[in-house]
């Protein structure tokens, strides 16, 4: 045993069949726990499925210790991790590449997010995953404009999702997807904004009967995090070694999230969901909506004292950097 | 005016609590902190049926559910049944124990197990008072609150989570108080009996 | 070998008389410190123990309980076995059948089987004994019939389960309602075969009318609406099961107002029982969830699952040797801590041999309360005992027809699932 022997701790809490872990976690795993990463000292543990905690525990678990690298999702850590919902506002993440580059821009050592929320609760970003293409998806009301959704009862995924559907005029509920089958097949709800990722994983297709496609209504952020005493434990060479695997996870991730987008479109045309494409005549409609969300979201937060204008001035430039084209499905 | 005395007798009334012997002011702190955990309680479990109940009624009949319930519920009402209930259970001796043992061993023997028995629960319970105020204080320090207009109501997670170190401090200083009773009292046998379930609290509630 | 010197930990706190849940949250606290040092503990204690709790599904129970609570104080249970008796009327065995009729409605309102065991013990055991049923017979069947409060929905225990499961808790609720009739009746048919030997053991009931057996129907329908409305809007996805049990406890108050029962002094009763017992489990599950990051981080789950799928026997032989661990475990453990601390481990174990999750639910609180009319931890057969002002050791031999009957039962389940699964199918 060298003095730099380390045994990481890795937390998670998706499935090993999701996108992002295909494309992104597993490889880091095996990354991790391969022959190449034992000679520079590093060994992994790995505990799937929210052994070690839940999603909203995820920030507490990394910052006391019980894990080194855990997924923290700002959707889930809302009060902990507020300016960091940035990345899941919606009208700013076109493809899932350029999501994830932008929200890392941010997390990086001068990253604004980085120094105003990571860093004093001891978390840095190794990588991130952006799932983007949020929809509005509807079962008997068709969306074809924001204003449609008046009225409605619409599921969010809780965090900045509530605001666009607040904003539209729509009744927020907050539920897992997992409940959405039902909940939608009774009538309890009219629909949700979600991503086709993970509404084909449930098969809410066979219950919803419309959806937009390209109305950007958000994306949901995950990052790869680790605590910030375990990496300054490690040495040049583990360090380095860490963050290409975390580069090459972000990428792979990235890969496999756009192609599961596609599939996922597909799956839902298969069921009988009729989509409606936003053209470019309606798109400026779309973005009447998005302008004050975003303004709403950066407001409440200025008057709490934290910067957000200044994130929203830093991740409009950083997403501007990457090809931030929607991508073509069929 | 109703009697209160006899109101609340099954909670001044306690299973195997000889209060004669204890000293006047703990005895008092013990009955205080008891009752304040069972109001407590109270209006927890009454909260939690009427705003459950309304969130129903707001969905089915408005389609306009309250939303922030859950949440509300998950982090309030829970965590603060669980913290303010505890000490009220122990105090009714409402957590299963195995008595069987216990009741056949000699009266000395008996105090040193009593003595043994409330050391663990308080030792195990102190990592979770010490470190809920941890977490608490943290929320506070770095101003943890949900957003507005969320599904949450923007209150700092301190708040709640403050539930946790204050209602293990109670609990806690409930069990010393036993604990020191325990331990000043005559050795030949314990003065306190305060887990066994199988014979004394089997009422309605009972257990499972 | 740590996790062997945490278990016998365990065993020895339980065993002088720890209270379970802070045996189990001692025994998680050093099994932590040993595996991770203060760090690790620190760590886990910042959110495990409010995490553990913080689960709007799991609100249903101290609901449930809340609802039973206020129900027992309306006074309309009270006479449900007289109701029952009266119905039944002079048919042979009729009072013990009606012990088991009434045992069923209570279960309908009260998920607690020794709330029902309390209830019953007083009133029919009492009655039975009277008539000239043998007192063994008697206080055995009334302990036993206490279970079925587990089984028939609303079940604290199920509740639980289907949180700690994580799927659906109406599901898991809906599912107990059959296994709930076939149990009743299988008792009734076991109280008619240990009859057979010596029929003078099993008197005639009382003979009744019409008109008087309608009016004691009448009796029990205000109890019969609750459980109509409560499950009903589980059953048709009106309501989840949390909402509904909120709607039962404010349905259950206004019954207590028209019983005009709802005075300060019953109000502060359920409410003190209702802590007492919320609590107890809320405990529990905290002690269980400090417990259970030790496990996770021993890996002895995927440990034990990759052994046990290894294992050149067949996975009906492996699920025999688990229903007998979970028999012998009930017969020591508290039936909410048996649950806590191995359904994490056994379960991906299940249903990886491709038994459904909710089947299981229904198999191991089957099993679960078996235990609760055994010695040494008998808490049914303790609380009929001091109900009926019995010897323990009397109800404990008199429940052992009626606990084979019961294991008869569970091996059923065990080979023909279907029969737990077939009517939450039809639920909207
Ligand atoms: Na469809
Ligand atoms: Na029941």
């Amino acid at each position: 045993d060298s003095p730099d022997d380390v045994t990481l701790v890795m937390a998670d809490s998706f499935p090993q069949t999701h996108p992002l872990a295909l494309g992104g976690t597993n490889e880091m795993i095996n990354t991790l726990q391969s022959d190449e990463a034992k000679a520079l000292g590093i060994d992994l543990e790995y505990y799937a499925n929210g052994q070690l905690g839940d999603q909203k525990d995820m920030v507490s678990i990394l910052r006391s210790g019980v894990a080194d690298i855990a997924p923290v999702s700002p959707a889930y850590v809302g009060p902990e991790l507020q300016l960091s919902n940035i990345g899941d506002l919606p009208g700013y993440v076109g493809n899932a590449h350029a999501g994830a580059s932008a929200i890392m821009d941010l997390l990086d050592d001068d990253g604004i997010l980085y120094r105003t929320e990571w860093k004093p609760r001891g978390i840095r970003a190794l990588w991130a995953a952006s799932i983007p293409h949020y929809e509005a998806m509807t079962a008997n009301i068709q969306v074809t404009e924001p204003s449609d959704m008046a009225g409605a009862t619409i599921r969010s995924t809780g965090g900045a999702a509530d605001r666009a559907v607040d904003f539209v005029g729509a009744a927020g509920v907050s539920m897992p997807l997992g409940e959405m089958y039902e909940a939608i097949s009774r009538g309890t709800v009219d629909g949700t904004l979600a991503s086709p990722v993970s509404v084909a994983s449930y098969r809410l297709g066979e219950v919803l009967d419309y959806s937009t496609n390209g109305a950007r209504l958000g994306a949901f952020t995950v990052t790869y995090a680790v605590s910030i005493d375990t990496w300054d434990q490690l040495n040049d060479q583990q360090r380095e070694f860490i963050t290409q695997a975390s580069a090459t996870a972000q990428k792979g991730a990235a890969t496999q999230v756009e192609k599961a987008q596609i599939k996922g479109l597909n799956q839902m045309k298969d069921e009988g969901v009729e989509f409606h494409d936003v053209t470019d005549e309606e798109r400026g409609m779309w973005n009447k909506m998005v302008e004050p969300v975003i303004d709403g979201w950066s407001h409440d937060l200025e008057e709490r004292g934290l910067p957000a204008a200044e994130v929203v001035e830093d991740y409009e430039t950083a997403i501007a950097r990457y090809d931030n084209d929607e991508p073509t499905a069929e | 005016m109703p009697d209160f005395t006899s109101v609340f007798r099954p909670l001044t009334q306690l299973p195997g609590y000889r209060s004669g012997e204890a000293p006047l002011p703990l005895r008092r702190v013990q009955q205080t902190i008891t009752m304040i955990s069972f109001l407590i309680s109270a209006v927890i479990l009454t909260v939690m049926s009427v705003l459950t109940g309304i969130e129903v009624f707001m969905r089915y009949f408005f389609d306009r559910p309250l939303g922030w319930n859950v949440n509300f519920t998950e982090q309030y009402l829970m965590v603060g049944l669980a913290f303010f209930g505890v000490t009220v259970a122990y105090r009714l001796a409402g957590h299963v124990a195995v008595a069987s043992i216990y009741d056949r061993l000699p009266d000395r023997t008996k105090k040193l197990v009593q003595l043994l028995s409330q050391a663990v629960i308080i030792t195990a319970v102190l990592p979770v008072l010490v470190n809920g105020a941890v977490a608490a204080g943290i929320s506070f320090g770095l101003n943890e609150t949900p957003a507005v207009g969320g599904s949450e109501l923007p209150l700092n997670y301190g708040l709640w989570k403050s539930l946790v170190p204050i209602g293990s401090a109670l609990f806690i200083a409930t069990v010393l108080i036993d604990f020191v009773r325990e331990l000043c009292s005559d050795w030949s046998g314990p003065i306190t009996d305060v887990t066994r379930p199988n014979r004394q609290t089997e009422t309605e509630g009972g257990a499972l | 070998m740590t996790i062997a010197l945490i278990l016998l930990l365990l065993l020895v706190l339980i065993v002088i008389g720890v209270p379970v849940s802070f045996a189990i949250l001692a025994t998680g606290v050093v099994g932590l410190l040993s595996l991770g040092g203060f760090e690790l503990l620190n760590g886990v204690s910042q959110f495990a123990p409010a995490s553990a709790v913080m689960s709007y599904s799991l609100s249903a129970a101290p609901l449930f309980i809340f609802m039973a609570n206020l129900v027992l104080k309306s006074g309309l249970v009270d006479n449900l076995f007289t109701a029952a008796r009266v119905i039944v009327g002079r048919a042979k065995g009729g009072t013990g059948v009606a012990s088991v009729a009434a045992g069923a409605i209570f279960a309908a309102v009260s998920g607690s089987s020794t709330a029902s065991a309390a209830t019953l013990g007083q009133t029919s055991t009492v009655k039975m004994i009277d008539e000239g049923y043998a007192p063994k017979t008697a206080s055995g069947l009334v302990a036993v019939v206490g279970t079925l409060a587990a089984m028939i929905p609303p079940s604290i225990i199920l509740v639980f389960y289907a949180v700690t499961a994580d799927i659906g808790v109406g599901d898991v609720l809906i599912a107990g309602i059959i296994p709930g009739l076939i149990i009743a009746t299988v008792l009734i048919v076991t109280m008619y075969i240990t009859g057979l030997s010596n029929s003078s053991a099993m008197p005639g009931g009382v003979p009744t009318t019409m008109r008087e057996k309608f009016g004691a129907a009448v009796n029990a329908l205000p109890v019969l609406a609750l459980f109509a409305v409560v499950i009903g809007l589980v059953f048709f996805g009106i309501a989840t099961p949390t909402e509904s049990a909120a709607i039962g406890c404010i349905a259950a108050f206004i019954l207590l107002c028209i019983r005009r029962k709802a005075s300060l002094e019953n109000l502060v009763a359920a409410f003190v029982e209702t802590t007492k017992t919320s609590a107890m489990i809320l405990a529990i599950i905290m002690g269980a969830e400090i417990f259970g990051h030790f496990l996770v981080e021993t890996r002895v789950a995927p440990n034990l699952v990759d052994w046990m799928s290894g294992l050149p026997i067949s996975p009906f032989a492996v699920m025999l040797i688990i229903s007998l661990f979970y028999l012998i475990l009930g017969f020591f453990l508290d039936q909410i801590a048996i649950l806590a601390l191995t359904v994490p481990v056994v379960l991906p174990l299940v249903e990886q041999f491709g038994y459904d999750p909710v089947w299981f639910g229904i198999f191991i609180v089957l099993l679960a309360e078996i235990g609760l009319v055994t010695p040494p931890m008998g808490l049914n057969a303790f609380v009929v005992a001091r109900s009926a002002g019995r010897p323990v050791g009397e109800v404990f031999l008199g429940a052992v027809p009626y606990l084979v009957a019961m294991l008869i039962v569970a091996f059923v389940f065990l080979v023909w699932p279907e029969i737990v699964l077939w009517f939450p199918t039809y639920m909207k």
